[in-house]
């Protein structure tokens, strides 16, 4: 018997956007893959003829037959399913969630941006990152804010990457709104653990997001106006069939609502995301992609009928950039080569009569990277690659004038360049007829600063063992080192938060992940169920010394503490993709840990994001042709928090009154009360036109109007006493939005 | 359509709810005896005894209070002792909340424990303090600054030896006082708390290369007619903490940007710091600068 590679892409039959991570197998043998980051696969099976499946959730599955002759870039395209009830697809035989069951992969979830587009949120748009936090494993910050904690780790632990490019700030408005238009997304993937080889630089998690390429055969255009903020997406050819174009864009319009009502509230946010993409030939593929968005806040004089000279404002934002080549050098080796360039920074700028404070503060990214996958056969596939990247770090840029110079020196602060390093092994390894699937791999990362080098080695492992052809037991290690850290106040959300590289002084955070889980796919159902349990342990993790000031401060290595931490926990996960009623329900019980010898006394303390229990239940349901029911229901553990619970008295310096000094509870000490909130959205389908579809949102957030706590606060009791309180941001906010497609 | 939107706009911020916020119950407060105490050379040893309060109290819901509130913080009943090598002292109470060893604490080196009982709540708390060596002022130079156009300033130079066999931790400070008379003596300096803190450094010697540490700084809102006092004393590196914590609750904006901080003390179930430290101090009568 000979055998065969069959390599090429799988693309949209109608916007000819090629699809990630969809499955392509070969029933009789049972040996299979899915495509890559880019569509692209390749397949090698002991046959001359063979069969080929090709699945991805909400599209149609096709069944070819391949020749001998005819194995080379293969194009499969899929037809999108249809929307109507009673016509959904029930006969896909793999979907995205079967496939990473079957992979050696764990701790990890990928969600097509689609099918989260009914899930409700505050202001009726859909944000990524907001579903994200619904996830087990991952918990979120403040309420309705973007932050991650995942696993256990801190809010700058994750890497979040837009096409390769990372993201530095993922929130607008303070974090309320993530800067990810879900028009212009694709794919997202998360990884909590068990990182692949090629990715670092963090301890906690990758979240992996792709934009859309945009449609190769016809302009098309999507978009939605709601309460906050309206969005268009254009696409369409710039050469059919070889080249297409995707431009979205995104503006809040808080400022001119408020202006509406008569009051003033001059801030507002926008983003633009675009993309090109070329097919030079079947071999060589270009991409290049770019996001632009600011936060913008301006109050002067003329607005607040102020007769003093005075105005104050801000922006806030990033800028990404990559370009992209796939090349498929052969029917076994596919490379693809980027430049990236990131820039996040702020400006402040405040005036009041003869004193004027400027406050900025920047970083940037030049990065290149190199990524291989050789495909050897159906048992073993080999990727390896290696990056570069400069950082260059401004912080603290400060000039100030008048009086304000007595207590905020200018500075001009000065460069900062580090340069981060990184090659990467992994090698998949499928035995013929075994239960066992391995995937080792390392990476070598380094970073050097200030004629300091840091560096070692990651290493990385996987293990899979399939107790039948339904379920496995999954086994993980990972290392990872992180080499630049965030310096943010914990007391408040200010915008003037910002990343610093290691240094002399300020060691690379470093972490050792260990994960187990069981795994257990229901064929027919094509629901996953999953439980997990993993340990992960921290060091060289940054705190800041109890009484730091960060806003305005020079000198942050000063105020930089470094200790350990740990964090373990149970994460269980149900998930059912497709049906008329689909969605997860996902809980996490967990403990995470920091121990300071600096802080708290020395005695070990609990992280602030320390929540016990988080369960999410998320269903989607289609009532009828034109109706559909999105519903959230959360439920978590309250987070940790140092409140005041006293006060003394002393002399002050000069002897001639008295300081008032406040006295905390120890670190994080206190757990604030569980919070649950019930957001719904449905969704009303007008009658499709011809060329135009539209639907209308109707959501609810937080429907029961619970606070969920974000601090514990004394207010009076009503008796003439006093009382704790612990007040919540956001009560019941009911929304409506429009959205369309043509 | 502009004015749909508005109409649904404004119904929706009506209708959007604040939420209630939810009740909590922490662990009642108990309040904790707070130390202050100060060595005036060859004079006496001065222990001040307060109790801290809950927040849920008028004054702890705004921020404290004035003097007044001070004053009903003060203990007034207590047995105050302090033990070393030379025996046990209790100290006499002076007034409310303010108790006094007329026994001279001039030991280098010498292990002073304070105890103290309160009787109103029946807590005792304890506290170590070695005294450490005098450091002298070695050099104090004031003079009138001639750059001022309008406001007359003075220029301080002041120099100090610093003993480099250990490492050492000073607080140097300067105060005022307006006065028409000459007022040359610690006892009346701060009498009627007519005094102002000038300037307050806090200073490692490790930040320092030579055995003579130096300043020069001008003082600006110090006239002529005022009289001034130098104090240096070298500290415990713990009283130093204690007192690096206070400098930078007291910065621009501080309340509400810092890390929360509970202050460094060497009192056992109890706040703020025993400290015996013996300074060194020179007084000026600046009228002497127009001669």
């Amino acid at each position: 018997m000979g055998q065969i590679t069959v390599d090429g892409t799988v693309k949209d039959a109608v916007s000819g956007e090629r699809l990630l991570f969809a499955s392509v197998f070969n029933e009789a043998s049972g040996i299979g893959t899915v495509t890559n980051e880019y569509g692209y696969f390749s397949l090698t099976l002991p046959l001359d003829t063979v069969e080929i499946t090709i699945n991805y959730l909400g599209y149609q599955p096709k069944v070819m037959l391949i020749h001998k002759a005819n194995v080379n870039d293969v194009e499969f395209n899929l037809q999108q399913e249809s929307n109507e009830v009673g016509v959904v697809v029930i006969n896909v035989k793999r979907t995205p969630q079967e496939e990473l069951h079957k992979s050696t992969q764990m701790s990890a979830i990928q969600i097509p941006v689609k099918d989260i587009r009914n899930i409700p949120s505050i202001g009726g748009e859909t944000d990524v990152i907001k579903v994200i936090q619904l996830m087990p494993g991952v918990q979120k910050g403040g309420e309705g804010g973007t932050g991650m904690y995942v696993r256990g780790g801190d809010v700058d632990q994750n890497l979040v990457l837009l096409d390769e490019a990372p993201v530095y700030n993922i929130g607008h408005l303070f974090g309320f709104f993530s800067v990810f238009n879900q028009d212009a997304i694709k794919d997202m993937t998360l990884y909590k653990g068990a990182l692949p080889s090629k990715y670092g630089g963090r301890l906690s998690s990758i979240l992996d997001i792709r934009m859309k390429e945009g449609n190769v055969t016809e302009f098309h255009g999507k978009g939605g106006v709601g309460l906050l903020s309206s969005r268009l997406m254009l696409e369409g050819p710039i050469k059919k069939d070889k080249g297409s174009f995707m431009i979205a864009g995104r503006r809040t319009y808080i400022d001119q609502v408020f202006k509406w009502i008569g009051s003033l509230m001059p801030y507002y946010f926008y983003d633009i995301n675009a993309k090109l993409n070329y097919e030079i030939n079947s071999k060589n593929h270009l991409y290049i992609s770019t996001y632009v968005g600011d936060d913008l806040l301006r109050f002067d004089q003329s607005e607040l009928e102020e007769d003093a000279l005075f105005n104050f404002g801000f922006t806030l934002g990033n800028v990404t950039g990559t370009a992209r080549w796939n090349r498929v050098i052969n029917e076994r080796l596919f490379v693809n080569y980027s430049l990236i360039y990131t820039n996040f920074d702020y400006n402040i700028t405040g005036r009041f009569e003869e004193n004027s404070l400027f406050i900025s503060s920047s970083i940037n990214d030049y990065g290149t990277k190199a990524d291989f996958e050789f495909f050897k056969n159906s048992r073993h596939k080999l990727k390896y690659g290696a990056m570069a990247v400069f950082h260059q770090f401004r912080p603290n840029i400060i000039n100030s004038q008048g009086e304000v110079e007595e207590f905020v020196s200018s500075d001009r602060g000065d460069f900062l360049g580090t340069l981060e390093t990184g090659a990467y092994f992994q090698h998949i390894y499928s035995p013929d007829s075994s239960k066992w699937d391995f995937r080792t791999g390392f990476r070598l990362s380094g970073a050097n600063v200030k004629d300091e080098n840091y560096g070692g080695i990651e290493p990385r492992l996987s293990v899979k063992y399939d107790l039948d052809s339904n379920s496995n037991l999954k086994f993980s290690y990972s290392m990872m080192r992180q080499y630049m850290h965030l310096v943010s106040s914990s007391t408040v959300a200010l915008p003037t938060d910002l990343w610093y590289p290691v240094t002399n002084s300020v060691k690379p955070q470093v972490s050792h992940q260990a994960a187990a889980g069981y795994s257990y796919f229901h064929p027919k159902l094509k629901t996953q169920f999953s439980v997990e349990t993993y340990y992960k342990y921290m060091t060289n993790l940054t705190e800041y010394k109890e009484g730091a000031n960060l806003l305005l401060n020079d000198d942050f290595e000063s105020e930089l503490l470094q200790g350990n931490g740990d964090s373990y926990g149970l994460e269980f996960l149900i998930k059912k993709d497709l049906g008329h009623w689909n969605g997860w329900i996902g809980y996490t019980l967990s403990w995470s840990k920091r121990y300071f010898d600096e802080l708290n006394g020395g005695d070990p303390f609990f992280s602030k994001y320390d929540r016990r229990h988080n369960l999410s239940v998320v269903q989607n349901l289609k009532l009828s042709k034109t109706w559909s029911f999105g519903g959230v229901w959360t439920f978590s553990s309250g987070a940790r928090f140092t409140p005041q619970t006293g006060l003394f008295g002393m002399p002050n310096a000069g002897l001639t009154g008295v300081d008032w000094i406040p006295v905390y509870s120890k670190r994080n000490s206190v757990s604030m009360s569980s919070s649950h909130r019930l957001d719904v959205n449905f969704v009303w389908k007008s009658k499709d036109l011809e060329k135009f579809r539209g639907e209308w949102h109707f959501g609810a957030y937080n429907v029961y109007n619970r606070a969920t706590p974000w601090r514990i606060e004394v207010e009076e009791d009503g008796n003439g006493g006093f009382k704790y309180v612990q007040p919540g941001l956001f009560g019941f906010i009911p929304s409506v939005a429009y959205n369309f497609e043509f | 359509m502009k004015i749909l939107f508005k109409i649904l706009c404004v119904a929706i911020i009506l209708w959007s709810c604040r939420p209630e916020p939810l009740d909590v119950k922490l662990d009642e407060y108990e309040p904790q005896v707070v130390v202050s105490s100060q060595v005036i050379p060859n004079y006496l040893m001065v222990v001040g005894l307060t109790r801290s309060f809950t927040i849920l109290s008028s004054a702890g819901f705004n921020g404290g209070g004035g003097n007044a509130t001070f004053e009903n913080l003060l203990i007034d009943s207590a047995l105050v002792t302090i033990s070393s090598l030379n025996g046990t002292d209790t100290l006499f109470k002076l007034s409310s909340g303010l108790f006094v060893s007329l026994k001279e604490l001039a030991m280098p080196g010498g292990v002073y424990n304070l105890k103290v009982v309160d009787y109103g709540t029946g807590k005792t708390i304890s506290a170590n303090s070695t005294m450490l060596q005098n450091v002298p002022l070695d050099t104090v130079i004031p003079s009138l600054n001639l750059e001022e156009e309008e406001d007359t300033s003075i220029n301080l130079m002041i120099s100090f030896i610093d003993p480099k066999e250990i490492e050492n931790f000073y607080v140097l400070s300067v105060y005022s006082r307006n006065s028409n008379t000459t007022v040359l003596d610690i006892n009346l300096f701060f009498e009627n708390g007519s005094n102002k803190l000038e300037y307050q450094e806090l200073i490692e010697d490790r930040n320092s290369d030579s055995d003579t540490i130096k300043r020069v700084f001008t003082l600006k809102n110090v006239k002529t007619s005022d009289s001034l006092m130098v104090s240096l004393s070298n500290i415990s590196e713990g009283y130093y903490s204690f007192l690096k914590s206070r400098e930078r609750s007291g910065g621009f904006l501080s309340e509400l940007t810092n890390e929360p901080i509970n202050y460094p003390t060497n009192i056992n179930s109890g706040y703020g710091y025993f400290n015996t430290h013996n300074p060194s101090f020179r007084f000026f009568d600046l009228k002497f600068l127009l001669d």
